[in-house]
């Protein structure tokens, strides 16, 4: 059990994932990795917003921001960043505590001076993320510097509403989600319940970004 | 001295032309409405504070939407922040009547029975129109 276990496990050399040739296709887009990656503490989900494979690695093409892993509707998965290299994944991350409502009195009333100011959207929302910067995993959620991107494949459906729904994971598509998910997991010590976040729950994106990925996982895995 | 007057005619009349056609170009839109105003589309606090009473004036809705461009779900995704911030009203673009949302941010919609379009402010945009980015 122990052997196969070994062997099931993700051999890793600078980055690239190496002994799953069949599963995970290597498509390293060099734009998109910025700096070493340390310790990787979560795994963040996302939706691409597109309806094809194709149309995400073209755009990333020229692009700084992007993810690790691609999983396109056949289930393929591309790894499209080394996996000790820093993506730009996250964008503007909320302020756990004030989210959760378990800061302290002084945390709270800092990050509330910085909501409520009078600078540009983006940037009170930027002050927030600086501020966040400074503390340390769990206490606040996933940053570039310390979280491994997925994007999974599917267009947005919701029309105007930004609380709408995105593609359905195909069967392809979420069983090479689970299979990539639970060797991560495996591979860097990570706990399912605690540190897998869908990207719209802790980041300025669509709220729903990533949801549903996530509830299908927790239903699914084992 | 006669040269100096033609001159002066001249510069007159260029600086005219220049402001008909920007006036021209702000006709393009009109009849706005706004129906509604600070919007938040998250229950939680922390978006309230972030939020605050996000309100849009007629004129920062026109300047918006001619300072603003077309764009696409996955251009939003991939380079603009959603914030839960909106408000929403009506408009007339060249004669025909749509509604539209408009996000802190700068992300927007415009739409009626027949089309919906994305549109996203960039950074000249956010200047022009203060207080929606």
């Amino acid at each position: 059990m122990q052997n196969n276990e070994k062997i099931k496990m993700l051999a890793i050399f600078k980055g690239v994932i190496k002994n799953q040739p069949v599963k995970i296709e290597t498509k390293i887009v060099p734009n998109l990795e910025h700096g070493i990656l340390g310790k990787i503490n979560s795994i963040v989900i996302h939706r691409t917003a597109a309806p094809t494979a194709e149309s995400t690695l073209n755009a990333w093409k020229t692009k700084r921001s992007g993810a690790h892993f691609l999983i396109a509707k056949n289930g393929k998965i591309y790894q499209t960043a080394r996996l000790d290299k820093i993506c730009w994944h996250m964008g503007l991350v909320h302020a756990r505590c004030r989210l959760e409502e378990s800061c302290t009195k002084k945390d709270g009333e800092i990050i509330k001076n910085i909501l409520q100011s009078k600078d540009l959207f983006a940037e009170r929302a930027r002050k927030v993320l600086a501020y966040e910067k400074k503390k340390n995993y769990p206490d606040r959620y996933p940053m570039n510097a310390d979280s491994i991107g997925i994007e999974l494949v599917g267009a947005y459906l919701g029309g105007r509403s930004d609380k709408g729904l995105f593609e359905i994971l195909t069967q392809s598509q979420s069983s090479s989600f689970l299979w990539l998910i639970t060797e991560l997991i495996a591979k860097y010590s990570l706990s399912f319940d605690k540190d897998i976040y869908a990207h719209g729950a802790v980041a300025i994106k669509k709220e729903n970004e990533g949801v549903n990925a996530l509830e299908w996982l927790r239903s699914n895995y084992k | 001295m006669t040269q100096y007057y033609l001159c002066f005619i001249l510069v007159i009349s260029l600086t005219s032309c220049a402001v008909e056609n920007k006036n021209y170009k702000y006709k393009t839109v009109s009849d706005i409405e706004i129906l509604t105003q600070g919007n938040i589309s998250r229950d939680e606090s922390y978006f309230q504070d972030l939020c605050g009473k996000f309100r849009l004036t007629k004129e920062q809705v026109e300047i918006y939407y001619l300072e603003s461009r077309p764009s696409n779900e996955q251009e939003v995704y991939d380079n603009f922040n959603l914030f839960p911030c909106y408000s929403t009203g009506t408009i007339k673009i060249h004669g025909e009547k749509y509604m539209w949302k408009i996000r802190a941010g700068g992300v927007s919609n415009f739409y009626n029975d027949h089309k919906m379009v994305l549109r996203v402010c960039d950074e000249k945009c956010c200047k022009r129109t203060k207080g929606i980015c």
